[in-house]
């Protein structure tokens, strides 16, 4: 904090030498920095953006998690309304990522010159200020860099994307947390133009502040504008740099993982009965599933990964199958798909998803038979609900206790 | 003030632990690994691309003392932006064409991002010819030379081009703090 109260570079005055007068004590090889703006109003500035996006990222991102792994006392009552509730968090929870780039380095840039304060370390407290700024600046790039990849699908790394995105966000907030409180006098010093601290730097810095503001507004809204089309549709002409498009994918709609990806076995889609378990246990062949009453629902499909499309879906009400089958009421449901290959081959739903009027399976799609590729026979469709979750090739619905 | 740094600090803390223990309950390996990126994240962010990013702005050294701060300031701006949707179109570029399936990484990732390059490049240009001609009207109407401050107009930063040369200001920084304090 002290490095940063004084608009000189740090290391120019924290030498042992700066104390008596004598031989001036030699340079630190490095750590001159000659720059301007590397001073605690621009990261003052520059900061306050950047934690609004990560609190941000990471409100949103326990939203998701919330969704898709819920707690027992909660598991029925995710809410269902805004059918799009989840298609605009994880909209933003990616387009908030994307935006913090070029903040984030732009803050690091900014107080780059205090990794080579001098001394090291001063003492414990300072040793342990350092150590979570350590964790604060890992945890923030290493968690921008897997959230980036898995929306490219790139998994480089040896480790489980979701696990470990999970926890270094925990590790990340708590780490900006401590931080905040750490600056807080620095923060609030040089939270205006006009605050003590700010009116002590250099006042001709300010313009140059400016202008270098305006070039990181300016490439937050770059990199937003040309990948956040890939769920915010009325953008999709601008998506240039998005792993997604809404305009590419079968039946109008992208797909995540295909028939073959997922191993569907062709002899058993050529018998196929859908089998509902439940106090009464039944079997539909897909001719008597549709000559059950249809219903129609315009729905979005929102993946994990950031990219989403509104479809028109055409199937019968869960509901009306659970009825049929005497399942009583508040029971979990469990739907089993037919994939063979990667995760997410069974989901279950809550007694929210499982009653809600526009939670279908789905038979239909933008008007035709659904594609293999988006779950034919049947697949699942349910409002404000994960785009992992709504499980293809559905060939078996569990009511359980 | 002293209320809320400690609760946030103490949340932080709080924060961190839940952390450090979701981490550990990853399976087995997931932490060595993790630590290993962390670092990794780290050394090439430290010791790859700030050192490039400083190494650009001391090739803009010219083109600082030179231009106006406002044409200095859309240069900078220019090459901010460029970066940004360079480091955004890098894992695409490389991905390119090896998408899971033909909805996944659809376009062409690397003329897209030469398109956008090219068009920050226009822009930037754009930015700064208007800039300059802006300042000669203003210098005309008014008289005078372009002004020398304002926050949001064109004009000279009459900061830089005043300040002494770099040597010599960091030798008057060594004397004055060769000084005892008060």
């Amino acid at each position: 904090m002290e490095g940063m109260e004084h608009p000189t570079p740090p290391g120019s005055d924290r030498s042992p030498g700066s104390h008596t007068a004598g031989p001036p004590a030699p340079r630190p090889p490095l750590a001159h920095f000659r720059g301007r703006l590397h001073d605690p109003r621009t990261a003052t500035v520059l900061g306050r953006w950047l934690g609004l996006l990560v609190l941000l990222c990471f409100g949103t991102g326990l939203f998701s998690h919330l969704l898709q792994e819920p707690p027992a006392f909660l598991a029925g009552d995710l809410p269902t309304r805004p059918v799009w509730g989840y298609r605009l968090t994880q909209g933003l929870h990616v387009a908030s990522g994307t935006a913090a780039i070029p903040l984030l380095l732009a803050k690091l840039w900014t107080v780059y010159p205090r990794l080579f304060v001098r001394p090291p370390v001063r003492g414990l407290r300072h040793a342990l200020e350092r150590l979570s700024v350590a964790v604060l600046v890992a945890t923030a790039l290493l968690e921008v860099f897997l959230g980036l990849l898995n929306t490219v699908q790139w998994y480089p790394w040896p480790y489980s994307f979701r696990s470990v995105h999970w926890a270094l966000a925990w590790l990340l907030v708590g780490a900006l947390l401590l931080h905040l409180a750490v600056q807080a006098p620095a923060i609030t010093a040089h939270w205006r133009a006009r605050s003590p601290g700010t009116r002590r730097l250099p006042a001709d810095d300010e313009p140059n502040r400016r202008s270098l503001l305006r070039g990181v507004t300016a490439a937050v809204g770059a990199v937003t504008a040309v990948s956040v089309g890939q769920s915010l549709t009325p953008l999709r002409d601008l998506t240039l740099l998005a792993p997604r498009h809404p305009g590419h994918g079968t039946q109008g709609l992208p797909v995540n993982r295909t028939a073959a990806q997922a191993a569907i076995p062709p002899a058993e889609l050529r018998d196929w009965r859908l089998r509902v378990a439940g106090p009464r246990t039944y079997q539909l062949t897909r001719v008597e599933l549709a000559r059950l009453p249809q219903h129609r629902a315009r729905l979005p499909i929102a993946c994990v990964e950031g990219w989403s499309k509104v479809a028109d879906w055409e199937g019968v009400r869960l509901r009306d199958l659970l009825e049929r089958s005497g399942a009583p009421p508040g029971a979990r449901i469990r739907i089993v798909s037919l994939q063979r290959r990667g995760g997410y081959g069974v989901s279950e739903l809550g007694e929210s998803y499982a009653r809600d009027p526009l939670t279908l399976l789905a038979l239909r799609l933008n008007g035709e038979v659904l594609s293999a590729d988006h779950g034919y026979p049947a697949r699942l469709i349910a409002p404000n609900r994960p785009g992992a979750l709504q499980t293809k090739w559905v060939s078996r619905i569990e009511v359980l206790s | 003030m002293t209320t809320v740094r400690w609760t946030l600090g103490a949340a932080g803390a709080v924060l961190l632990i839940v952390g450090c223990w979701l981490l550990l309950d990853t399976r087995s390996g997931t932490v060595g690994q993790v630590l290993l990126w962390l670092a990794g994240a780290v050394a090439v962010h430290d010791g790859l691309l700030v050192p490039s990013v400083l190494l650009v702005g001391l090739g803009l050294r010219m083109p600082r003392r030179r231009l106006p701060g406002y044409a200095f300031g859309v240069l900078r701006g220019g090459l901010v932006v460029a970066g940004s949707l360079t480091l955004l179109a890098l894992p695409l570029v490389i991905r390119e064409g090896q998408g899971r399936n033909p909805s996944v990484l659809p376009l062409d990732y690397a003329d897209n991002w030469a398109a956008l390059v090219a068009g920050t490049a226009v822009v930037t240009l754009v930015l700064l010819l208007g800039g300059g001609v802006r300042a000669r009207v203003r210098g005309r109407t008014s008289g005078r030379a372009p002004r020398a401050t304002g926050a949001e107009g064109p004009g000279r930063r009459s900061g830089d081009r005043a300040a002494p040369p770099v040597g010599r200001r960091s030798a008057a920084r060594r004397t004055r703090s060769a000084r005892p304090r008060r």
